[in-house]
């Protein structure tokens, strides 16, 4: 069975089980276990046991149910609330007005947490209530989360860099600060079309609120001191030596325990409810993670991910050419599998090649994890649209077409980044040794 | 029978949400531990493992209450008779396909205890404990499929078809 | 036949080197009849599992860090005794001491012994400069096994668990201010970009194990058999001697780009041999009667 033949068979069975409604994780799952049944001789049932075994107890992930947790504190206090009432008299002369809390919110927040589907989930979780009952457009605000959301991966700190980083011999540190400009302007565009989209829609934004007096102002704005505390808590958590990225998460919780315990606003019945929840969905994204990661081996066993690329470099690309072809094949292949996956398959024969073409693999990294962010939102297979999915119960399809001009301007990003390459380079060029 | 499978989906819940806490006093006070320049032995992997068995606790509970998902475009337009057979469809596969990573499961488990595989961190854990936790969620999950099964069998709906968004509080 | 070798290290890594220029000896040797497919970095099987994965038939090959496995028997934690063998001369000495041993508890986990290849020798990462093992008193130190822990108890400093990935972070906001591991991985994640000093206290030589399933290699033929025992003994072979002229290389590498490399003083030596007794004389007791006849067939 050649490879053409074996990477239809994967996405027709993955399309075929996707579409009858079995259950995400069970459905990659199961392409897994048909990948691997037809096209390789390994036994599945034991790759499939140790292989989930080592993806879902993996210490860097104990960040995600943790993150999902503290969301789940702050949408059962005032403080999501609190932070909007402080925030509505600053954003009212802006197009898009408080929409833009989706973007900015997920911008800090990806400061603290590494992953795209914690940033979506924590943040959705307070913002999501708040702007529907503020009358802002629902497609707007899951396309913007989904969008914003996929900043964790790119604003340091980062699962994914650390990944890339040790694969491709490129120092995390470097990486890490590399993100930080293209993380701003991806953020600008993000702010950009939600302002341009609003100006262009202003019978889909709602009215701007009442004017207030300079002193209403201040005492509004008083009420974003909590969540100012908690995340000033978190990042110098991280700034200051007192915890790793990865437990932060843990330093949030306390954060928002202790902040719901002063404002009143915690009973045992809301924390009860916040741990129920925070279960329920890390289980989800949890029980979607190990699909995801035994399809990723199936894939390796089979090695389709492994021949596609060695398809690409027999082409001998232009480094123009190769990048578009490169970003297509990443934009194919990122409906399919999730983007770590996506890289840990396919660096192996890449690197070399991206190498060889003179790209510098610093600006690979940057260039690569954007293409990963827009894997996070592509259908059927993207983590943000399973969490808005959960959190809305809007179908993927619905949210994904919510998401498609973020998805777009993340291609605006990619060719920015390669008129200006500066914008990866300069940050780190500042760095001593 | 209904009021000992209720209890069993309850007592995982609690369990899942109970290893969810765990992780973070863990993580939190291995914090507060370096701080006093101390160490807790084994936090990271204790809070990797309870992350591990708070998940599969939660898959067979997280099953009825609506929480996985799906794409729905063609399940949420049928009706009837349709509906009834995708269902049985999804639900049959369910089944089986944990049913089959169940039992390999519990094989490695076994074998993790036949072999005395230890955790590699700094404090040597046997890992089936850990892996045989995640065995007792795997199976609750395979319960939950089959009760489901069975119930659209006999023409009832699923327990998930009506739960709605209840977890969302 | 084709063979899948899960390998924990990336492509740029002198073992990975090693292990796929093996793939091609061996697919050389036999005529193509075995063929190793190198899946390097964890990319198929994550390092903790890759064991396993063989022994229970998931993959025909595979590498791995021996030390890794110390917690299921002291005979994997041998390499890693601080400051018992501390250059490739003693390491290699040590290694065919304990070979028969290693072989023989590799087989009772239904795996064959191909060849083994040291890292180069563990130095210890610092902020700043020491004078002896006593000002490491009160610093963090990076723990990641039994091993490591006593270490840093025994120089009283507080050992900090810290993963491989957020090292680097750790060091620049300081939860970490020590640690200890080769030359080879501070250059693999630019140690310089968040620690100074580099002592180059050769502490141990920690190996690298390749082994093939017992129940794929009963399957071949003698003359199969032969080659690929050929290929290991030829990897095994440059492995000793190519990470042997790359380790002073490495020191080069990181003082170029702005560490500080230094010898460590009598003082700094003194204190790390007292620990080295100590741990030495657990971990024989550890191993028992195996664990002593290694130790005086090592000394002698
Ligand atoms: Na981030
Ligand atoms: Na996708």
């Amino acid at each position: 069975m050649d490879q053409t033949t074996a990477s239809i068979v994967v996405v027709v069975t993955m399309l075929l089980m996707l579409g009858t409604g079995i259950w995400v994780a069970l459905a990659l799952a199961g392409v897994g276990f048909v990948a691997m049944a037809l096209f390789t001789t390994r036994p599945v049932g034991m790759v499939m046991a140790t292989n989930i075994w080592g993806a879902s107890t993996s210490w860097t992930l104990t960040a995600l149910p943790l993150f999902i947790w503290m969301g789940e504190i702050l949408f059962r206090t005032r403080i999501s609330s609190d932070m909007f009432k402080g925030l509505a008299p600053w954003t009212g002369w802006l197009p898009g007005r408080l929409m833009h809390v989706n973007i900015v919110g997920c911008t800090i927040f990806a400061a603290v947490s590494g992953s795209s589907a914690a940033t979506a989930a924590t943040i959705g979780r307070m913002t999501i209530p708040e702007l529907t009952r503020r009358g802002y457009d629902p497609m707007m605000i899951v396309g913007s989360l989904a969008g914003a959301g996929t900043l964790g991966l790119l604003i340091p700190p980062s699962i994914i860099m650390i990944v890339y980083g040790v694969a491709a011999d490129v120092s995390i540190a470097r990486l890490f600060i590399a993100g930080v400009i293209p993380g701003i302007v991806l953020t600008g565009l993000f702010m950009l079309y939600v302002g341009g989209w609003s100006l262009l829609n202003p019978d889909r934004v709602p009215p701007r609120e009442a004017h207030q007096s300079f002193t209403e102002k201040i005492r509004d704005t008083g009420s974003l001191i909590p969540v100012m505390l908690l995340i000033a808590g978190v990042l110098g958590s991280i700034y200051a030596g007192i915890a790793t990225p990865t437990e932060a998460a843990g330093i949030g919780v306390l954060g928002s325990l202790l902040l719901a315990l002063v404002t009143g606003t915690m009973s045992w019945a809301t924390f009860r409810d916040s741990v129920l929840g925070a279960a329920h969905t890390s289980c989800m994204i949890g029980f979607i993670l190990a699909g995801a990661a035994f399809l990723t081996v199936a894939m390796g066993y089979t090695g389709i991910p492994r021949l596609l690329a060695e398809w690409i470099t027999s082409m001998q690309l232009s480094t123009a050419s190769l990048l578009v072809v490169l970003t297509l094949f990443f934009i194919v292949m990122g409906c399919f599998l999730d983007g770590i996956s996506m890289v840990v398959l396919t660096t192996s024969v890449i690197l070399p090649m991206v190498q060889n073409a003179g790209i510098d693999l610093l600006w690979f990294g940057i260039y690569i994890i954007i293409v990963v962010e827009m894997a996070q939102i592509t259908p059927p297979v993207g983590f943000n649209l399973f969490v808005l999915q959960s959190m809305t119960g809007k179908n993927i399809f619905t949210i994904a077409k919510a998401s498609l001009p973020f998805f777009l301007m993340m291609i605006v990003m990619v060719a920015l980044l390669w008129i200006f390459p500066g914008m990866v380079s300069w940050l780190p060029s500042l760095m001593i040794g | 029978m209904r009021t000992a499978l209720t209890f069993l989906y309850r007592a995982a819940e609690i369990l899942g949400a109970v290893f969810l806490v765990l992780i973070a006093v863990l993580i939190v006070s291995q914090v507060f531990a370096r701080l006093a320049n101390r160490m807790v032995p084994g936090a990271d992997e204790l809070a990797g493992y309870c992350m591990a068995a708070s998940f599969f606790l939660m898959l067979g509970p997280a099953l009825r209450r609506g929480a996985h998902i799906r794409v729905g475009v063609l399940v949420d337009r049928l009706r009837g008779g349709p509906r009834r057979v995708v269902e049985l469809v999804c639900l049959g596969f369910g089944t089986a396909l944990s049913g089959y990573f169940a039992w390999y499961w519990l094989r490695m488990t076994y074998d993790s205890y036949d072999f005395g595989d230890l955790g590699q961190g700094v404090l040597p854990i046997p890992l089936w404990i850990p892996q045989a936790a995640m065995a007792v969620g795997l199976v609750i999950l395979v319960i939950a499929f089959l009760d489901d099964l069975l119930a659209v069998i006999r023409g009832r709906e699923a327990s998930y078809q009506s739960a709605g968004m209840q977890s969302e509080g | 036949e084709t063979w899948d070798m899960p390998t924990p290290y990336p492509d740029t890594n002198l073992h990975t080197i090693t292990v796929r220029q093996f793939a091609e000896d061996v697919k050389a040797a036999t005529n193509g009849k075995i063929q190793i497919t190198v899946h390097s970095n964890g990319s198929l099987v994550k390092h903790p599992e890759i064991k396993r994965a063989v022994q229970s038939g998931q993959a025909q090959i595979g590498e791995v860090l021996i030390s890794s496995w110390a917690n299921e028997d002291p005979l994997y934690g041998l390499d890693s005794v601080p400051f018992l063998a501390t250059d490739f001369a003693a390491s290699k000495k040590l290694y065919e001491a304990s070979k028969p041993y290693l072989e023989k508890k590799l087989e009772r986990q239904r795996l064959k012994l191909l060849y083994s290849i040291p890292w180069p020798p563990q130095g210890l990462y610092v902020k700043q400069e020491i004078a002896s093992v006593a000002d490491l008193k009160g610093q963090k130190f990076r723990a990641y096994n039994p091993a490591t822990t006593r270490i840093a108890e025994l120089a009283g400093a507080v050992p900090t668990k810290i993963e491989a990935a957020e090292v680097s972070q750790a060091f620049g906001t300081g939860i970490v201010t020590a640690m200890m591991t080769s030359a080879a991985t501070g250059v693999d994640t630019k140690a310089w970009d968040f620690v100074n000093v580099y002592y180059d206290v050769q502490a141990w030589l920690p190996r690298n194990m390749v082994f093939v399933s017992t129940e794929v290699w009963k399957g071949l033929d003698d003359a199969t058999k032969k080659a690929v025992e050929q290929a290991a003994a030829k990897a095994e072979a440059t492995g000793w001697t190519e990470w042997e002229k790359k380790t002073a290389e490495l020191n080069q590498t990181l003082s170029g780009n702005g560490m500080k490399v230094l010898t460590p003083s009598p003082a700094i030596k003194d204190g790390f041999a007292a620990i080295g007794k100590t741990m030495t004389d657990e971990w024989t007791k550890a191993a028992g009667a195996d664990g002593e006849a290694i130790i005086s067939a090592f000394r002698k």
